[in-house]
């Protein structure tokens, strides 16, 4: 029994002493929260990394004793360093901080024009290998501006811009813009990866400009933006959108207009290959609601509903070929992923393919074919309203 | 330490006085009635409550009455004993009476207990039980009447293990109410209660209550064995006996269940289980026990089999939750921060700002300051109870956080685990949960959530090599056994589990 009393005793020893030593314990409070990232390259081509820091006492929780009565917060601090690498820059950011930067809960990684057109081919490595870095953090390129302006905003709901950024890909219903999903992308064989682009308004407020394209044959930088309709068609295609809203002109030139809001969107890519050409067949299908209806043209009447349909079908489809024409001339970037469908298809004859993939994109002949439906209304206004 | 030596010194007692009991134990009686009385009074010297009750019948047969006052049914005594033999004298037309044994064989005294013994030891037992003891002069043998009548609870509600629905009823202190309420429900001759005395000092009456048939008979041969072997000096309570014959005193966990309900015990019985009821506590232990029959409720059998689910889920849920919370937290702030969503961990971080103490130290302060005001709150009379949990309430959960010495997660987190330990049914089973938090609070504190895993495999293996009285703890579900488990964790409606039933043979008992 002695025995085991001195085991016991000497087991709580041995704990009390590793609780006040303790290794790899840290408190929530001795960790500087790191919201956001923003990726920079200054004017000498040197990598700055900003990193926007959440003020734990500035964002509350309790009754705000903590500081004293009333007076607003600064909820975030923004700390730039510069470094070769990310790691360094880290290294060089920290020795400014009090706290630990903590990168597990960050939200948004940021990257400038500048630094995107550089290429960013050499910047991935360090999130996916630091074990505490948070991959689900959201992508963004800052179009016309460099990551930290964006990061400096003062968001109008949010405590801090990171978290704004955030919130607003969710409310754009945009899926797979994560982290890890732009490395799934990078690493997939005939797939180049194209992520959200914001913009600065005038008055220095970001907004959602579209998308960026990275070309992984030239070293995975950005070769040219898609604004927010084309970004809107390119995930669709992709599978990344869940709805789709399309506003255009209709009937006579009266100023006739028609709004109507797709969800439930499929695609389906076959690819072939005829006499040396590889051929798409890209055909696009949803369902719709009409959402403004300013014509005098009744939906529920067959043939109305078919003449909406087919404005718009001819109007999308029109778009998705400038789109792609312009994606396979300009920028030479199979965002789209016919390559990877050709590649699941005809695993035999990718194989000739693979590895001059983006040289073979540009020449693809490209089917497109729009199906979309006005099945729903909404609302309960079903007839056009007759003012007269 | 200094009680096993106090024990030990009381085990030895003068050598005379023992040899004087062990005498008589097997002293016979004297023909004279005066050094019958005189060896009598020898042995109950300085014993104020014994009675000795002279009286001369026709004036020439001379009785003894010697009883503990307050031990036996006075007015029993004077209607059916005492008034036949003085008033009416012995009764006519049965002949001379030789001896006090024949007036016993010939039932002459309206008493429905009724022996005779001529030994000193044997009648001075009885006396101690309760008994009245009849001698005679000029004879070597007594009787011993059966009128023991002690003053005792009334059957009342059980306080420690309240139930919506069910039997109210409880055990009191009296072995005999017990046995007759356990008793009550079994309408067969296959209860089978045996009994046994435990205890050189207080030789307390202890019963072994099974169902014949039902039962496993080593189960039973072990209990027996172990009850039998049981040496010590007094039983007050069903607790002594259970220190006694537990297979382990270094577990947390209880390795039998101490119940007050009958109806509690009625169940364990039909489950095959055996119960040991001892005299003079209300606390009857049922053997073996199952870690989950720690968490299940009376009512679980008598409520609608849904809403049990619900309860059941809810407490299987809250025991885990009581367990690892604190722990949980500790792991998840301290060591794995990436876990908990991203507004919550700045919350989170926002309320440390202030703690002067490592979050570790803090749970502990408050664990231990959360286990006193329990204690306090029991240990109190009734009338200062409420004011122990508002003094502690507003101690705790106001004036730390407000003064900054605990940051206030710490006192939700507490708290919460505290409530948690009282969903469980059984009180007795909710205080190693408890304890099982603070190892797990200094593993996680060490090792985060590595730590923690650890300290749960432990319990774990702990748990599963747990076998009391040969029953697996963690059984029905480890080891697994089938039909068993319909129990486990649902309790589904009796028809839709057939539990196997009893050979044939053994229902031929039955009335």
């Amino acid at each position: 029994m002695s025995a085991h009393r001195l085991g016991l005793l000497l087991l709580a020893l041995v704990g009390v002493s590793l609780i006040a030593g303790c290794g790899n314990r840290r408190e929530p409070d001795h960790l500087a929260f790191n919201m956001g990232d923003g990726l920079d390259m200054t004017k000498d081509g040197k990598l700055e990394v900003s990193f926007q820091i959440a003020l734990p006492s500035g964002i509350g929780g309790g009754d705000g004793t903590w500081g004293g009565g009333g007076a607003a917060h600064e909820t975030y601090e923004l700390t730039s360093a510069k470094g070769i690498n990310i790691y360094d820059a880290i290294q060089h950011a920290q020795k400014e901080l009090s706290r630990e930067l903590f990168p597990g809960h960050r939200e948004v990684i940021l990257i400038g024009q500048p630094l995107a057109e550089h290429g960013i081919a050499h910047l991935l490595d360090e999130f996916v290998r630091n074990p505490r870095s948070e991959l689900r953090s959201k992508l963004l390129v800052v179009k016309d501006a460099e990551a930290k302006d964006v990061l400096a905003q003062k968001a109008i709901f949010e405590p801090f811009m990171s978290m704004g950024l955030r919130r607003q890909q969710d409310i754009l219903r945009l899926r797979h813009v994560y982290f890890h999903d732009f490395m799934s992308d990078t690493l997939t064989e005939g797939l180049d990866p194209y992520v959200p682009a914001i913009g600065l308004t005038a008055a220095s407020k970001p907004y959602y400009y579209g998308s960026a394209v990275f070309n992984k044959a030239m070293g995975l930088k950005t070769v040219g933006f898609l604004d927010a309709n084309e970004t809107a068609y390119a995930n669709w295609i992709t599978g990344k959108q869940a709805g789709y809203e399309c506003s255009l002109p209709i009937g006579g030139g009266n100023g006739d207009n028609i709004s109507v809001t797709f969800n439930s969107l499929r695609k389906s890519i076959r690819t072939r290959k005829a006499q040396d050409r590889i051929m798409v067949d890209l055909h696009l299908s949803g369902i719709g609601a009409i959402v403004e209806n300013n014509s005098t043209l009744n939906p529920t009447r067959a043939p109305d509903r078919r003449t909406i349909e087919q404005a718009i079908n001819r109007k999308t489809k029109r778009e998705i070929e400038t789109l792609i024409a312009k994606v396979q001339r300009e920028y030479r970037a199979d965002i789209f992923g016919f390559g990877e469908a050709y590649h699941r298809q005809h695993p035999l004859q990718w194989k000739k393919v693979s590895g001059k993939w983006n040289d073979r994109f540009p020449e693809l002949r490209v089917a497109v074919q729009v199906e979309l439906t006005c099945e729903r209304n909404s609302g309960l206004v079903t007839s056009p309203i007759d003012v007269n | 330490m200094d009680w096993t030596k106090l024990a030990h010194k009381k085990l030895h007692k003068p050598a005379a006085l023992r040899q004087a009991e062990a005498e008589r134990e097997d002293a016979p009686l004297a023909n004279d009635l005066a050094a019958n009385r005189r060896a009598f009074e020898h042995a109950f010297r300085d014993c104020s409550d014994l009675v000795f009750r002279e009286l001369a019948i026709e004036n020439h047969t001379k009785l003894l009455l010697i009883y503990i006052d307050g031990m036996i049914d006075v007015e029993l005594i004077t209607v059916n004993v005492l008034s036949p033999l003085i008033y009416k004298g012995l009764p006519q037309g049965l002949g001379a009476i030789d001896n006090i044994a024949q007036m016993c064989e010939q039932q002459l005294f309206s008493v429905l207990q009724m022996r005779k013994s001529s030994n000193l030891g044997e009648l001075v037992t009885g006396i101690l039980k309760g008994n009245l003891a009849i001698l005679a002069d000029g004879e070597a043998t007594a009787c011993l009447a059966g009128v023991k009548q002690v003053a005792t609870r009334g059957i009342e509600e059980s306080t420690s293990e309240p139930a919506l629905r069910g039997p109210k009823e409880s055990f009191t202190e009296n072995l005999r109410t017990n046995t007759v309420l356990l008793r009550a429900k079994f309408a067969t001759t296959r209860l089978k209660i045996e009994e046994m005395t435990v205890g050189s000092l207080t030789r307390t009456d202890v019963v072994i209550a099974y169902l014949d048939g039902i039962v496993d008979p080593d189960l039973l041969e072990e209990v027996r064995a172990r009850v039998a072997r049981i040496q010590v000096e007094g039983v007050l309570d069903s607790g002594y006996i259970e220190e006694a014959i537990e297979d382990t005193h270094y577990s947390p966990f209880p390795q039998m269940m101490s119940s007050e309900r009958p109806d509690v015990v009625a169940a364990g019985l039909m489950e095959g289980k055996v119960a040991i009821i001892a005299d003079g506590t209300p606390f009857a232990l049922v053997v073996p026990m199952t870690f989950w029959s720690g968490l299940q409720a009376p009512d679980d059998y008598y409520e609608r089999f849904l809403y049990v689910a619900l309860n059941r889920s809810i407490r299987y849920f809250f025991a885990a939750f009581s367990v690892l919370l604190p722990s949980f937290y500790i792991a998840l702030t301290n060591f794995h921060q990436e876990l908990i969503p991203g507004k919550l961990m700045i919350t989170i971080a926002a309320l440390r700002e202030r703690a002067p103490f490592p979050t570790v130290i803090e749970v502990l302060m408050m664990e231990i300051m959360f286990e006193g005001l329990r204690e306090a709150g029991l240990r109190l009379p009734k009338p200062i109870g409420p004011l122990v949990s508002v003094v502690g309430a507003l101690v705790i959960g106001e004036a730390a956080v407000s003064a900054g010495i605990v940051s206030s997660p710490i006192v939700i987190v507490v708290s919460a685990a505290g409530i948690a330990s009282f969903i469980i049914p059984r009180y007795r089973f909710g205080i190693p949960l408890r304890m099982l938090r603070f190892p797990l609070l200094v593993l996680s504190g060490m090792f985060g959530l590595f730590g923690l895993t650890t300290g749960v495999v432990a319990i774990l293996i702990h748990l599963v090599q747990l076998r009391p009285f040969g029953m697996p703890y963690l059984s029905p579900l480890a080891p697994a056994a089938g039909q068993w488990l319909k129990d486990w964790w649902i309790r589904w409606p009796q028809r839709l589990t057939k539990r196997s039933e009893p050979e044939p043979e053994n229902r031929g008992g039955e009335a």
